[in-house]
């Protein structure tokens, strides 16, 4: 664990900074809360052991700040004080310290002190650790390991928000498997797993670096394409409908081709032509409908046709 | 050895604070015995010009530096001092600046002998 001592006794800092190596703990040692809040800015401290009496800042208000510190982790803070009246204990506590050591202080007490610190300081990190993991699981779809539907309506909604206020532009693709339910009827639903994961794949490796891909539903794809015009987006969308019928996945159920095919519906997000996260989705769906009516295995953007497979 | 009374360090209690290693206490006697002079120099100065705040600051440190080390009778030195320069003031701060400067004369002793 990193611990910070901010204290201006040369000697006191000398012993804790010892004390604390002896232990095992990485530290960083500042002769003022200035210079303690300084380095807190750039370094992993977990816990801070702070004098109150210090010039600059002292270590009553280095807590204070601490705790206002959002970007961090927990910074678990003991003050060191001189002031063992009621009173001041109450006042350290409630700036914001975790706990307090009179001085001169017992060193074999510190080190309790500060092992009991470095509980709660690991059991915090188990927790944040945990609490990622959830946060990721929430967003990943378990059967294909891309994006899931929460994380499309996130992703679309910053999207969104972030072109218009910019003026940039934006691409989304609606992806359907052609007759999936045939496909499952015929040859049962861990196979129509094992494609939906195929195709997953196929689409995130044929899509461009910053492109984003995720399962919409069922057999439904989206990808949202960042700073891309129709015409790119189409080329985007041509690409993963020839990429997946070019795979030759059987699915007899699928005439012509007999191999397994997408349809995809374009829409671009211009600042021009505004419009919500709801308003993009419904028109590269109905471009996807069109598709589909069509004949599928085809690209469409707005009711436009602008590519169909080479019959063959 | 003199005396537990006028002994300026209690040693067992002072190798303690040092994590028992005593080489490592010696270097903090040292620190402190370097940093303890220039103390000295400024409180000199702060009590010829009556400079009460800077008497109170520097005994305050002082005591604190010796307390760490286990250096009772500067420790208690400085204590007064401290008291007597933020509650009383006049004449009393000049002799016991000076019992201080003794009580620190015997400790850079046993630092010079310490191994």
């Amino acid at each position: 664990m990193r611990v910070l001592i901010a204290d201006d006794d040369p000697i006191s800092r000398r012993m804790l900074e010892a004390a604390l190596r002896r232990m095992g703990h990485g530290v960083v040692v500042t002769s003022d809360g200035q210079q303690a809040w300084e380095s807190l800015q750039n370094s992993a401290v977990r816990l801070v052991i702070a004098d109150w009496m210090m010039p600059k800042l002292d270590g009553l208000e280095l807590v204070r700040k601490i705790r206002l510190l959002e970007k961090h982790n927990y910074i678990y803070t003991v003050l060191l004080t001189s002031r063992s009246e009621k009173q001041d204990i109450i006042q350290g506590l409630a700036a914001g310290a975790d706990d307090y050591v009179t001085k001169p202080f017992d060193l074999d007490e510190l080190l309790v002190r500060v092992r009991a610190g470095e509980r709660i300081v690991r059991l915090e990190e188990e927790l944040a650790a945990r609490n990622e993991q959830l946060r990721r699981l929430t967003l990943i779809d378990e059967l294909t390991q891309i994006g899931n539907r929460r994380a499309f309506d996130g992703t679309l909604a910053r999207m969104v928000e972030h072109c218009r206020r910019y003026d940039h532009c934006f691409g989304l693709l609606m992806i359907d498997i052609d007759h999936f339910k045939a496909y499952n009827d015929s040859f049962g639903h861990t196979s129509g797993d094992e494609t939906l994961r195929s195709v997953a794949q196929l689409i995130v490796g044929n899509i461009r670096t910053a492109d984003l891909a995720y399962r919409y539903g069922g057999e439904e794809f989206a990808c949202i394409l960042p700073e891309t015009d129709e015409a790119g987006s189409i080329r985007v969308a041509e690409r993963l409908r020839a990429g997946i019928e070019g795979t030759g996945i059987q699915h007899p159920g699928n005439p012509p081709s007999g191999v397994v095919t997408v349809s995809s519906g374009v829409a671009c997000f211009s600042p021009e032509s505004a419009g919500s996260a709801n308003d993009i989705v419904r028109l590269a769906d109905e471009a996807l409908y069109r598709a589909k009516d069509a004949g599928r295995n085809r690209v469409v953007i707005y009711g436009r046709e602008v590519s169909t497979a080479v019959q063959g | 050895m003199t005396t537990t009374e006028t002994c300026p360090v209690h040693l067992d209690e002072g190798l303690h604070r040092a994590g028992d290693d005593r080489e490592f206490f010696r270097e903090l006697l040292q620190m402190f015995a370097e940093e303890a002079s220039s103390q000295v120099e400024r409180l000199g100065k702060a009590v010829e010009s009556g400079d009460l705040q800077q008497v109170v600051r520097i005994a305050h440190c002082l005591k604190g530096a010796a307390s760490n080390l286990a250096a009772g009778p500067v420790s208690e030195a400085a204590l007064e001092l401290e008291t007597a320069a933020r509650d009383r003031g006049g004449d009393e701060i000049a002799p016991l600046a000076r019992r201080l400067e003794e009580q620190l004369e015997v400790l850079y002793a046993f630092i010079r002998e310490f191994e």
